[in-house]
Order: C-alpha cells, then sequence, then structure tokens
C-alpha cells in the first residue's frame, strides 16, 4: 500500500495548526505516529491549489493523498473547486474540508469546540463585547493557548499541542473528521 | 566504469584551504560530507580538474562569479583570484589525477609575479604528453569569453533552478535527439507516465515547458511540479550534458522535500549509471545520506558497489589540515542504519 501524504495549508518547512493538530489526532485515535516533516505537503493557500496541478500528479504515483483544508464561508464552492481541480487534471483524492465537510469554517472553529476550559475561551467573547468589534478566530485560540499555559512560546502555532488536558480529542465534533481519517490509518 | 574522464584517487596540493588532500577509492557515485566550513565545496571545485588548462581555469572561474554573483570578467580580479588558489606557497598548486583506465596525470599551476602562470604536465601514457605552457590572464580570460560556460561540471547550491529552465533546456536537450530520449527516460524513475516535453509560447507570457503524461489529456506546465522536481530537472539536464564525464553538485538536498529525498536519490542515481556520470555531491543533512542508502539499497548490486560515502574531517584544527575517509555501500550501510555519525 502506498504511504498517506496529507496535503495541508500553510508553508513548507513551518509547522501549521493544521498538521500539528491532525498529527495528534490520528496518533490519539489510532495509535499512528506521522511525522509533522515526512507525512504532510504544505500548498499554501487554498487558492494554490491550481498552480500545484503536477505536483499532485506526481504524488498520486507515489503516495495515498488526502486533501484537508478550510471550507471557509462557501462550503460548497469550495467542493466545486477542488472537484473542477481534479477532474481537469487527471486526479482522483479523497478531500475534507474543516469543520465538518458540511458547513463552513476552518479548524479554528473545531478548536474553539473541543477548547476545555469554557470559561477562559468565554474571555476572549467578553473582550470582543467590550471593545466591541469582532476578532479573528485564530487570534481566539492563541490567547486561550497562551492563557491556558501561561506560555507564549506553546502559544505559538509552531509549537502547538493537542493532546493534553486543555483540549478534549474525544469530542463528537471531531465525528466526522475521525470517520474521514479512519479507512488510511 | 571504464572511461578516462573518471578519478579513481585524487590528489591536490597547496590548493584554497589544503595542504595536502587526498581522495583515494573512489567510486561512480560519491558523497561528501562533513561540517561546516570544512572544505566540501572546495573539494569539489578541484575535482573540477581538466587536463586542459583552460578549461579548468574557466570552470574555476565560473563557480566564482557564481559565488560572488559577479558576472563581469577583467584581468584584474582575474590575477586576484588566481593569487587567492594557493594556500601558503604562493607559487605553485598541485594536482595529480588517477583515472580509471589506469592512467594519470601531474599537473602544476606555476605563478610568476608579472602576472604569466605556468601550466605544466606529466602524464603516464602517451595521450598526455608532456607540456609546459606560459599563459597570461589575459589569454585566460580571452578563453573564457569564448568558452561555453554553461557547460562547468559543477551545480553550486545557491542556482535558482526555476530560473532560465525553459533556456538551458532548449538549449542542451530539445535539440539534441538522442539526448531528449535517454532525459525522458531518466524522469521515468519519478514520473512513469511521461510521454513528452515540449516547449510552449502560448500558455504564458514566456516559453514554458510543458509535460504530457499518459494519463492525463492537458499538458500541465513544469512550474505546477513544484520546486523540487525542477531542481530535479535541472540535474538531469546536466547529467545530459555531463555524460561520459564527471558532475560536481554542491548541497544536492537542498530544496527537495524530506519525504521525496529517497526517489530524487534513486532518479540522480540511475540516471548518472545510464550516462556514465561520476558524481560528486556534497550535504550536510543526515536526512540526506540516509535516503542515500535507502535509494541505493532499491539499486543493483554493481551500482550499489559503486557508490561511495566520503567523509571529510579536519584532523588538526591549528593547521586546519583535512583528511578524507571513505566508506563502501557495505560499510557505510550499517553505520546509517544504526545511527552512527558519518557526517
Amino acid at each position: 500500500m502506498k504511504p498517506v501524504m496529507i496535503f495541508v495549508e500553510g508553508k513548507t518547512g513551518a509547522h501549521s495548526t493544521d498538521s500539528a493538530f491532525l498529527r495528534d489526532c490520528i496518533y490519539h485515535w489510532f495509535g499512528k505516529k506521522i511525522d509533522s516533516k515526512n507525512g504532510f505537503f504544505y500548498i499554501g493557500g487554498a487558492d494554490e491549489l491550481k498552480i500545484r496541478a503536477g505536483f499532485f500528479g506526481i504524488e498520486q504515483l507515489h503516495s495515498e493523498i488526502l486533501l484537508i483544508i478550510d471550507a471557509d464561508t462557501n462550503p460548497e464552492a469550495r467542493k466545486k473547486e477542488i472537484e473542477e481541480f481534479q477532474s481537469a487534471n487527471g486526479l482522483k483524492f479523497p478531500y475534507f474540508l474543516f469543520p465538518d465537510n458540511i458547513h463552513g469554517g476552518e479548524v479554528e472553529n473545531l478548536l474553539v469546540e473541543i477548547a476545555t476550559n469554557k470559561p477562559k475561551m468565554d474571555c476572549y467573547v467578553a473582550y470582543e463585547k467590550c471593545i466591541d468589534r469582532k476578532l479573528d478566530i485564530k487570534d481566539k485560540i492563541f490567547a486561550y493557548v497562551r492563557a491556558v499555559t501561561g506560555s507564549k512560546e506553546s502559544a505559538k502555532d509552531q509549537n502547538r499541542g493537542f493532546i493534553n488536558e486543555h483540549f478534549d480529542l474525544s469530542h463528537p465534533s471531531l465525528q466526522p473528521l475521525m470517520k474521514f481519517l479512519e479507512p488510511y490509518f | 566504469m571504464a572511461n578516462n574522464n573518471h578519478f579513481l584517487k585524487f590528489r591536490v596540493e597547496n590548493f584554497k584551504r589544503f595542504d595536502e588532500f587526498e581522495l583515494d577509492n573512489l567510486g561512480q557515485f560519491n558523497l561528501i560530507v562533513g561540517d561546516n566550513n570544512v572544505g566540501k565545496s572546495s573539494v569539489l571545485e578541484a575535482l573540477m580538474f581538466d587536463r586542459e588548462y583552460e578549461i579548468f581555469l574557466e570552470y574555476l572561474y565560473y563557480v566564482l562569479c557564481n559565488l560572488r554573483h559577479f558576472d563581469g570578467l577583467n584581468e584584474w580580479f582575474m590575477i586576484q583570484y588566481l593569487k587567492s588558489l594557493p594556500k601558503k606557497n604562493p607559487d605553485k598548486i598541485k594536482f595529480e589525477a588517477f583515472y580509471d583506465d589506469n592512467t594519470s596525470l601531474k599537473s602544476s599551476l606555476v605563478f610568476r609575479k608579472d602576472g604569466q602562470h605556468h601550466w605544466e604536465q606529466k602524464g603516464r601514457l602517451p595521450d598526455f604528453p608532456e607540456r609546459e605552457e606560459m599563459v597570461s590572464a589575459r589569454q585566460s580570460i580571452n578563453s573564457i569569453y569564448e568558452g561555453r560556460t554553461t557547460d562547468t561540471p559543477y551545480v553550486p547550491f545557491q542556482l535558482g533552478y526555476s530560473h532560465q529552465i525553459t533556456d538551458f533546456y532548449s538549449k542542451n536537450i530539445q535539440s539534441f535527439k538522442n539526448r531528449k530520449e535517454q532525459f525522458l527516460k531518466d524522469l521515468q524513475t519519478i514520473l512513469s507516465d511521461i510521454i513528452n516535453l515540449e516547449i510552449s509560447t502560448t500558455v504564458a507570457d514566456k516559453p514554458v515547458i510543458l509535460v504530457s503524461r499518459k494519463s492525463l489529456d492537458a499538458n500541465l506546465p513544469l512550474g505546477t511540479y513544484g520546486d523540487g522536481v525542477i531542481k530535479l530537472f535541472r540535474i538531469l539536464i546536466e547529467m545530459q550534458i555531463h555524460a561520459g564525464k564527471r558532475l560536481m553538485i554542491d548541497e544536492i538536498d537542498t530544496g527537495i522535500h524530506f519525504s521525496r529525498m529517497k526517489l530524487f536519490w534513486k532518479t540522480v542515481i540511475l540516471s548518472a549509471r545510464a550516462n556514465d556520470v561520476q558524481l560528486f555531491a556534497t550535504t550536510h543533512s543526515d536526512e540526506c545520506i540516509k535516503c542515500f542508502k535507502e535509494a541505493l539499497e532499491e539499486t543493483a548490486d554493481d551500482i550499489k558497489n559503486d557508490s561511495r560515502i566520503i567523509h571529510l574531517e579536519e584532523t588538526d584544527p591549528t593547521t586546519q589540515q583535512v583528511k578524507a575517509f571513505t566508506f563502501k555501500f557495505n560499510e557505510f550501510e550499517n553505520a546509517v542504519k544504526n545511527g552512527n555519525e558519518l557526517r
């Protein structure tokens, strides 16, 4: 069987929230260790798919490709985009859109859901209310991890880990992702 | 391999950081490893040694220009550069090459105060007649101007691979039928269903290479295959240019994704084999060394037996003496497997 290669958003060489989260989920659910260097390809943003068509073509010959990216605001448009990309380039691979393959959103929506310390997560909501402005959900996660760990370093994208008391990887909202990944691990 | 362009052994004296330096027991596929600043790149430069003095000088100068991002040539700069090559004795650099057809050649580059230099050569067999020539820096520069610098058998690590790849391909592969056939064969190790490569002037505002594959109706531009594939593409072009000769590649693993390093190595090794290229590459990454070994494990025994890891080590920090230790496949296989540091 060909090795699994997960394509995620992010820059080559740097661990992203997406890859760290997936690495930890896969370990927690299936006991499989994925090396964040070897198991992931970083495709930049979702809009950069097209300029990597050839790359996907080569990968398809040598590995089992999974694409996991954010649905963002319009999941239907994103699905169409991916399917058109596949058919135009002779590619076929399963894909999953954060948070649950149905709704709009991103990986951080899942992280908010599975955060165990609700009062600390809600601090940020109060803060948004106070300044009367909606802030980026990524900042919310950063603030949460910083608050619960007390460390700025561990709150940074590349250092984040999810197998700890601050996140619940057995949370029901992760079921769709788990079902998607199960056949490959 | 039996080709009088390949080295079995090579010595150099008074060159750059080396008082005396010897590479022995060389194979066709040589990976040079060692700490930073131990002189890996200087070894590659010395290995460009050519029995034709003008050609060797042109190679050295090309590498200098590339490292310093210097693209003009002038007499003053050339003289300064030549003067900077010897380590201690400012008068003479010695090279001694032992080729795989059991011939050997001793050459010396002798400097004079007036900017002239001698090139003295002594060969063991009739096709390397003894000769002594005096060349001026101006003559050397002229020969470089006339020379085809793209043929320099050295791939520096800073080289921007995507830049001008279409030109490079078009000039060196597209116009040669035999080269193109072999080039496509070499690419099949990584892209098994490749059929053809074409240059198109219509898909973008400058010419691009389109890759045509069995499994796909549309031909995709090479650029969509990513930086790693473009680097490999460049190296495979060099294999065609230097077929039957030597090729030096500095920091061979730069820009290659970890998960594809083994496949990258396998493609490079098989291409070097098919084109009878003696390869000297450097790295300082353990991952790269490991993948070199793993790629070789998937090849035939004769290829394995022709591979070497050459470890450079500074044996005396005060004099900066560097020694090379050569390991054959069966020697480095276990060392790499057990995590013993060869680097």
